[in-house]
């Protein structure tokens, strides 16, 4: 009776064993699967292992890890909205949580969502200086996409120690604020009414010299021809009416066009100061992180 | 999700054979979704000397296959010429020569591509269409671009009539004769300025763009021609290596 005991005992210790070392192999195995998509730079295994796992409410990786993992992989596809769909669910108790966070933000700023980047960014308390330090870069680069420059020199202020990590970006962050300080846009407006005084002077004054000497030398031609045309057949001649409508055209399309051109040209503007900094913003991400 | 579970075979595969095979089964998944380019990449990871002579009949005739139909048939045709070294059975050899050449045929080189096609059936048949076919293919009568841009520059619209389009030709010589003549109309009349800018510079802009375009034309002409014989050749090559398979 005793050795029964005892040999029933043995065998559900055994077997207890047995199972508890088959399990972690298993997650073993997951998790180097994982890790060597990961690492092969095949992201959309990643993210299609994952969630077949998660579908199956089998997964021996946490959910934390795995939304991770998820959401990191969409970052690295450049898909934005899905990154920070699983990004966001990563829960505070994960090592990675501070990584999720930084990443929620650079995924808003490529997303023009710069709101969303900063509550991401605000409400995260760190205790590490050189997160903290981070943390501020990041969000003073938030404020210039804002054009906020006051909020820019508060954050810049709060940076307390230079780390190699962003310290180029910082001074090439306050390089932009220098310059935003300065500059002044163009005007759609003196665009327009330069055109209208002298044709081609908007595009000019827009900084597209070419396209300015074009058009100039285009309505001075049509201007030639209605001005001939008054000259032999009179206000009320039918060529008369031709080439003036004609040249009217032209003119009101170079007006406007002028006016475009400049709207244009402080779009582009615009876009190449906020590559600028979203580039600024991004690298130390992914040197502090790697 | 199959690939994923493919790509876990490759990831636990003992040795490079088994992860010679998951790679290929991966590769038939991605041929299988029309996804050539990332078939002919996985192939590319296999490592073929590990394996016997079989498969790497087959992953190099796969891999060739798929760069075909990726449309990248350098690659398809270097992927063939690496098929040269392993054994290879009769049907085996006809079916390289027909891959062969068809990526000759997109690769315009004829030579090759019949010396290709010649191997796929021993027919006296099928050996004479398949020269018939080349001698028409070589004997089409091509227009030459540049004589038609030529043309265009003596007389406006022959370029485009030379190249087969008749009707643009004459709506190309009947639009610049009529700026020519409002040009010499309005400086017999003192309209200089109008004769100048309107006549003279709309005809110049029409000269030069109606040469280029019957340059353009003879081009499209040729690609057009050269085409359809192609599609006879790859039709009957089609046929006979489908002969061949049902033997």
């Amino acid at each position: 009776m005793i050795t029964d005991f005892r040999h029933s005992f043995l065998a559900f210790f055994f077997i207890f064993f047995l199972g508890s070392s088959y399990s972690a192999r298993c997650q073993n195995n997951e998790n180097n699967f994982v890790e060597y998509l990961y690492n092969s730079n095949q992201y959309k295994h990643v993210i299609d292992y994952l969630q077949h796992l998660q579908l199956s409410q089998k997964s021996l990786i946490s959910p934390d890890s795995a939304n991770f993992l998820i959401g990191k992989s969409f970052y690295h596809l450049q898909e934005h909205t899905h990154s920070n769909q699983y990004l966001s669910k990563v829960s505070g108790s994960l090592n990675n949580y501070n990584e999720s966070r930084f990443l929620i933000n650079i995924n808003s700023i490529y997303n023009e969502d710069f709101k969303r980047g900063y509550e991401a960014l605000n409400n995260l308390k760190v205790e590490d200086s050189v997160v903290a330090n981070l943390k501020y870069f990041e969000l003073s680069g938030l404020a210039l996409l804002n054009r906020d420059i006051a909020a820019f020199d508060k954050y810049d202020q709060n940076i307390t120690q230079e780390y190699y990590y962003f310290s180029n970006e910082r001074a090439s962050l306050q390089n932009v604020a220098e310059e935003l300080r300065n500059k002044k846009l163009k005007s759609p407006w003196v665009a327009g009414i330069a055109t209208a005084i002298i044709p081609g002077a908007g595009k000019f004054y827009a900084g597209k010299r070419g396209q300015g000497i074009y058009s100039f030398v285009i309505s001075m031609f049509l201007a030639l021809q209605v001005w001939e045309s008054y000259r032999i057949d009179g206000i009320e001649s039918p060529r008369f009416i031709i080439y003036g409508s004609l040249f009217s055209l032209f003119h009101a399309g170079n007006i406007w066009s002028s006016a475009l051109t400049v709207k244009n040209y402080n779009k582009e503007y615009n876009e190449a100061v906020n590559y600028r900094i979203k580039m600024d913003l991004h690298i130390p991400i992914r040197s502090f992180f790697n | 999700m199959a690939l994923v579970y493919y790509e876990k075979d490759v990831f636990e595969a003992s040795n490079q054979n088994a992860r010679n095979i998951a790679l290929l089964k991966k590769a038939y998944c991605y041929k299988h979704q029309k996804e050539f380019k990332e078939a002919a990449s996985t192939i590319g990871r296999a490592y073929p000397q590990a394996s016997n002579d079989s498969l790497k009949y087959l992953l190099g005739y796969e891999a060739s296959l798929c760069h075909y139909l990726a449309e990248s048939f350098s690659q398809a045709k270097l992927s063939l010429i690496g098929l040269r070294n392993v054994q290879q059975s009769a049907f085996q050899k006809k079916k390289t020569s027909y891959l062969g050449a068809l990526i000759n045929l997109e690769m315009s080189q004829w030579e090759e591509a019949k010396n290709l096609s010649l191997q796929i059936s021993s027919s006296p048949i099928y050996q004479d269409s398949v020269k018939s076919l080349y001698t028409e293919l070589a004997g089409l009568k091509l227009k030459d671009p540049s004589k038609a841009e030529t043309l265009s520059y003596f007389i406006p619209g022959s370029g485009q009539m030379y190249a087969g389009k008749v009707f643009r030709g004459i709506t190309s010589l009947v639009l610049q004769t009529g700026l020519l003549g409002f040009a010499g109309y309005s400086f017999l009349n003192g309209y200089y300025f109008s004769g100048t800018f309107t006549g003279v510079s709309l005809f110049y802009v029409f000269y030069m763009g109606g040469a280029r375009h019957a340059e353009y034309l003879a081009q499209e002409y040729n690609k057009n021609k050269i085409a359809k014989v192609q599609d006879k050749i790859e039709l009957f090559l089609l046929e006979g290596i489908k002969k061949e398979a049902s033997l």
